[in-house]
């Protein structure tokens, strides 16, 4: 079932997509001729490469939360989960408070989503003062808190149990000194869900390194990704499209066994959403070593890696330079016939 | 048919590539050309000259048959909306309706063609 969608609005995006060029050169050590898959898988593959980078890009880091009156700096350290329970992902999270003295204002939550909601985490009977609030009917497991302490200088350990490593949606959430902040807690595998694409936005978003060009990619294509799929009318009738699949049921295989069910039916796209999965599908991680920007009204930026400046990069200069002569002349023969097609029909109109 | 397999197959995956191999099988070039004009090329860092000057080739042939297959789609595109607005035009008319559609049909590809040869010649 296709949703409803204005032709003005599919005319704008066609406009607008056909006012800038954009030809890309990347360069790797090693690749692979695969095409891109479904489009359900295609966005599985996608979410998993950005989750795979951030966590190697802020691996060890400590999020610093600065703010508040009086002024107070915080740091939250995520321990990468070294052990599994059962199906759970352990997940230990230290919070240090910038003074030594014993802070009293420092509380900690850790929460999950369930539903449109934040509830927090069930407390082990190890933890029976964490905060807790139980499960309402059809609320997914919340996780459990199996550990919560505070220390001496204003520090706080929490041991966490995220019930499914692959659904995002947990986070920590941070009162101190007036500052209130949730922050993202990291999983180590993900789905090519609604849910994920926010995750992988809001986890971005908190990077202190914004400004790295791996970051800034991965919070854009996955926040364009997530407004894409909430586009997308569910075919069940009911909200949006969440594309909410393991890689087994996507391959038509049942959680936890090999019965063979039926695959999710595909993604109902418009041909400028499949072009938009294709192009971040295609990008995934890789570093674009030499990118040419051309613009309708006649701007050309060209954006060359260091890395590629020198002499011997001749081969990847010349792969590039002529891939800007195809894209430039197969681009103007479109606009010139889209052009011409328009002024002709119009004319049959108007004679 | 050709031309318009080439289009659905753009359509239907979002773009088309053009693969170059090594000696080994191995694939050391890749280009994505997209609907829209854009292009993505993704080459290994060990990639043989040769095998360059065999890859802009390649993309530079994919190219052209687009160009092609489009002009095809829009001449074709042309003649029947000229013939359907000729067509309704002329409903009124004494003329036969096997009459109208043939005479339309002519007419919207005569159009069509006079005008998109010339784009595709300049091509």
């Amino acid at each position: 079932m296709r949703r409803p969608k204005k032709g003005s609005d599919r005319v704008k995006r066609l406009v607008d997509d056909l006012t800038s060029l954009e030809i890309n050169t990347i360069r790797r050590a090693e690749m692979t001729g695969e095409s891109m898959p479904d489009p359900r898988h295609a966005l599985y593959d996608i979410a998993a490469q950005y989750n795979t980078a951030l966590n190697t890009l802020l691996a060890g880091d400590a999020r610093r939360i600065t703010g508040g009156a009086p002024q107070s700096v915080v740091a939250v350290r995520f321990t990468q989960p070294a052990y599994r329970h059962g199906e759970a992902m352990m997940l230990a999270v230290t919070v240090q408070d910038g003074r030594a003295a014993p802070r009293a204002g420092l509380l900690i939550r850790a929460m999950i989503r369930s539903g449109p909601q934040m509830v927090p985490m069930q407390p082990a009977s190890s933890a029976p003062d964490a905060p807790c609030a139980r499960l309402q009917s059809g609320q997914r497991d919340p996780g459990t808190l199996l550990e919560a302490k505070t220390d001496a200088h204003g520090g706080a350990f929490l041991l966490l149990s995220v019930p499914d490593d692959a659904r995002a949606g947990a986070c920590v959430w941070i009162e101190v000194a007036g500052i209130e902040v949730e922050i993202e807690i990291p999983l180590t595998q993900v789905r090519g869900d609604l849910a994920t694409f926010h995750y992988l936005n809001r986890r971005a978003n908190e990077a202190p390194d914004r400004g790295h060009w791996l970051v800034r990619r991965i919070e854009l294509h996955s926040i364009r990704l997530a407004s894409l799929l909430q586009s997308i009318k569910n075919p069940s009738g009911a909200g949006c499209e969440t594309n909410d699949y393991s890689r087994r049921e996507l391959n038509g295989l049942a959680t936890g066994g090999e019965t063979v069910v039926a695959k999710p039916a595909p993604l109902t796209l418009a041909a400028p959403e499949l072009v938009q999965i294709r192009k971040i599908w295609e990008l995934g991680c890789e570093q674009i070593v030499m990118q040419t920007v051309v613009q309708l009204d006649g701007d050309v930026v060209t954006r060359i890696s260091s890395d590629i400046e020198a002499e011997q990069h001749q081969l990847i200069h010349r792969l590039h330079a002529d891939g800007v002569r195809v894209a430039t002349h197969s681009w103007q023969f479109l606009v010139e016939t889209l052009v011409g097609f328009a002024k002709s029909f119009l004319g049959w109109f108007t004679r | 048919m050709k031309s318009m397999a080439l289009l659905a197959r753009l359509h239907r995956d979002g773009g088309l590539t053009v693969r170059t191999h090594d000696a080994q099988r191995r694939p050391v070039a890749r280009s994505v050309l997209f609907p829209d004009g854009d292009l993505t090329t993704t080459v290994r860092s060990d990639i043989d000259p040769d095998l360059v000057e065999q890859h802009q080739r390649a993309v530079q042939a994919q190219a052209d048959a687009l160009r092609k297959a489009r002009a095809h789609f829009f001449a074709w595109l042309a003649a029947a909306g000229g013939g359907a607005v000729l067509f309704t035009a002329g409903w009124g008319t004494d003329s036969t309706w096997l009459e109208g559609i043939g005479a339309a049909g002519l007419v919207g590809q005569g159009v069509a063609t006079l005008r998109f040869g010339r784009t595709l010649r300049a091509s």
